[in-house]
């Protein structure tokens, strides 16, 4: 069985002795292409490993394929286009669907009530836009590789057989964060999902976001004033969670009914905070062991250890 | 905001208390920042010898000019008012001697900014902070900047443009472009090339393309002048999107001007409705009457009035977002904020922001976060530890 170990932001964690906890017989097959330009400044983060991690490169192949494959290129664009359009309409919805979660709240908070239906429905349409969001973003990914079938493009078959060979040499995965929309991106392209099979994993920050099945960016001091989205669908090795990495800068924590809201939109899947030094197990792709690591639950308070199972 | 209270000339009290000699007063000013900024209050000072001093501002609830007292049996004037937290104003030295009355920078501040016009003082109260992505971070590598001269039908005359290109060009998407008025301007006086060099850097905004326009006769052409509108929407954008990996569709393109820019840019989105997909207009000069003729504000305004009138009489939807910032200290917030609801109209989403500042090219650089990073969202949210 596949031993996943998700964790947060790196602060002070010992990475070698995770490697050598899951038993990786081999060299760790090492991925920071969330790192964009910078994904060969790994010297830091191989030594953190025990040194001989391979680089697959990912972000660097992904930008070969686009330079080499015009077609292909032109495709994905047109492709994000879509989901560009698709994005900015769903966080429109989502934000005026969320406004109307706050004024049932505020409306009951008035009258000293405590809201029961109303704020369930309030709540249902927000995850009615989402589910549809998600849904429009599978549909789109499914007309994109119909049309443009990646093992059949030669530059990314070619790539895919280099990343293959590379990480059947190698004795576990390990994903770094950074960009995470530019990390599942390029976990896609090279078919990750089918490489990992029985390797250990560890993954870390929105490395832990793109190995979800769903991928939930939070930011509560967005600039631009977005609120939560469903942001991608991610890679799908671990199941029944959302991974919130550094949930303690992006999150207000103590507005409980913004924290309650989040984790009734991401149900049945359970809300996973991982700041430095958190450590989540997975067993057969579900978190398993939650130790200290904080969930959420439907009133937005953070549960940990036995409370949290 | 008003003329402070006496409580407020701490300062000045402990001056007084001390006795006010000429030793005194010269340690006073050698060891404050003028003006001198106590809580909300702030004192200005200026030391000399003459019939009568005040301060040109564009403060409201504040007399213009503000005159000055003199301290008595001193050279030492002085007038006090009361600031909001964060507030920042820009100001000149009036001083009357016989007939002559001379403007001036305050002698004793340092912090002087500069526009086309010259220069003003600058006040900052309690709280005021200079953004940190306004200055250059040596992290962040510069956009170019390529000088296009276009041949303008539309104007007769050859157009001046100055093309920022963000230094992160991704192969897999096509960028925005933002048309911006008063081109040089917002170059020299709000360091806009440095401010969009940190906000892409920081992802706080997506990489975009900016032209920087330069007007030539500028109260004509950006007066909502047809022309200038055709300039922008047959033969600028176009040839730009001809030449560089843009979107090319309406929510790839944005027009940005402030004061008589702003008319400009919110003219050009009137004249070809659905063409921008949104508009970033700072202290736009949106002058109108209700019952006087459109003359009553002057010769140059007088298209501009005809021009707002007729978008009051019949506001329709011209694109999708409007941003919109003026200052609280400044005349055109009376209009700007009697405007917002006939823009509300115009699109499908507006955002204001009134800030405690004046119509100065700081104030509308200090607004450009805000303006930006809700157009054009980044990809910081995206971003995660390594």
């Amino acid at each position: 069985m596949r031993q996943v170990t998700l964790l947060g932001p790196l602060d002070g964690v010992d990475l070698a002795a995770e490697v050598e906890a899951c038993g990786a017989a081999g060299p760790v097959a090492l991925v920071t292409a969330g790192w964009e330009e910078g994904e060969r400044n790994d010297a830091e983060i191989d030594r953190r490993l025990g040194g001989g991690s391979r680089n697959l490169n990912l972000y660097g192949r992904r930008l070969d394929v686009l330079e080499s494959d015009v077609a292909y290129a032109d495709a994905e664009r047109l492709l994000r286009t879509q989901l560009d359009d698709l994005r900015e309409l769903y966080l429109l919805r989502v934000r005026h669907a969320l406004d109307g979660v706050d004024v049932i709240r505020r409306r009951f908070a008035e009258a000293q009530r405590r809201p029961g239906p109303e704020l369930d429905g309030a709540i249902d349409a927000v995850r009615t836009l989402d589910e549809s969001h998600a849904a429009a973003i599978g549909a789109a990914y499914e007309r994109f590789y119909s049309q443009s079938v990646p093992h059949e493009r030669l530059s990314i078959a070619r790539h895919r057989e280099e990343v293959a060979e590379i990480v059947a040499g190698c004795g576990a995965i390990a994903i770094a964060g950074g960009h995470v929309g530019v990390l599942n991106d390029c976990l896609h392209l090279c078919n990750l999902a089918v490489l990992i099979e029985d390797r250990p994993l560890i993954a870390w920050s929105s490395g832990c976001m793109a190995v979800s099945e769903r991928i939930v960016v939070v930011d509560d001091g967005d600039p631009a004033g977005r609120p939560d989205e469903i942001y991608d669908i991610g890679i799908g090795v671990a199941h029944g969670m959302v991974a919130l990495p550094a949930a303690a800068s992006r999150l207000h924590m103590h507005d409980a009914d913004g924290l309650a809201v989040l984790a009734r939109r991401c149900a049945p899947s359970v809300c996973v905070l991982l700041d430095a030094g958190d450590r989540l197990e997975l067993h057969a792709g579900q978190p398993a062991d939650l130790g200290s690591v904080g969930v959420v639950d439907g009133d937005g308070r953070v549960l940990r250890g036995a409370a949290a199972a | 905001m008003s003329p402070g209270p006496a409580r407020g000339q701490r300062a000045l009290t402990r001056l007084r208390t001390e006795g006010s000699s000429p030793e005194r007063i010269d340690q006073l000013l050698r060891e404050q920042r003028i003006p001198i900024v106590e809580g909300s209050t702030c004192t200005f000072l200026w030391r000399g010898e003459a019939d009568w001093v005040g301060i040109e501002h564009r403060m409201t609830a504040v007399p213009i000019p503000l005159p000055l007292r003199r301290l008595k049996g001193t050279d030492l004037w002085y007038a006090s008012v009361e600031l909001p937290r964060g507030a920042r104003i820009q100001y000149r030295i009036l001083v009357r001697r016989g007939d002559e009355i001379e403007s001036m920078d305050d002698p004793l501040n340092p912090r002087v900014a500069g526009d086309p016009i010259g220069s003003q003082s600058v006040l900052e109260a309690d709280g005021y902070v200079t953004p940190d992505w306004t200055y250059p971070d040596p992290a962040a590598v510069p956009g170019e900047l390529v000088d296009l001269r276009i041949a303008s039908r539309a104007l007769r005359r050859e157009a001046h443009v100055t093309l920022y290109i963000p230094s992160r060009m991704r192969r897999d998407r096509r960028m925005p472009l933002m048309v911006v008025h008063d081109g040089g301007d917002f170059l020299r006086y709000s360091s806009m090339a440095t401010v969009l060099d940190n906000l892409m850097h920081r992802r706080l905004m997506a990489d975009c393309v900016v032209a920087f326009t330069h007007p030539g006769d500028r109260l004509r052409e950006y007066a909502a002048s047809p022309a200038h509108s055709r300039f922008l929407t047959t033969e600028l954008v176009p040839q730009i999107e001809g030449s560089l990996q843009l979107v090319g569709e309406p929510r790839g393109r944005v027009l940005m001007g402030a004061s008589f820019g702003g008319v400009a840019a919110l003219a050009a989105a009137v004249r070809a409705p659905g063409f921008y997909g949104a508009l970033l207009l700072e202290s736009p000069s949106l002058r109108f009457t209700e019952a006087t003729a459109p003359a009553t504000f002057g010769g140059v305004f007088e298209p501009v009035v005809r021009f707002v009138n007729s978008v009051r009489a019949r506001p329709e939807k011209v694109t999708k977002r409007i941003f919109l910032t003026f200052g609280a200290f400044e005349p055109l917030a009376v209009p700007d904020r009697a405007m917002v609801e006939v823009l509300e109209r115009m699109c499908d989403e507006l955002r204001v922001v009134e800030a405690l500042d004046g119509h100065n090219w700081i104030s509308w650089r200090d607004r450009l976060r805000d303006g930006l990073a809700w157009l054009f969202p980044g990809d910081a949210r995206l971003i995660y530890p390594g």
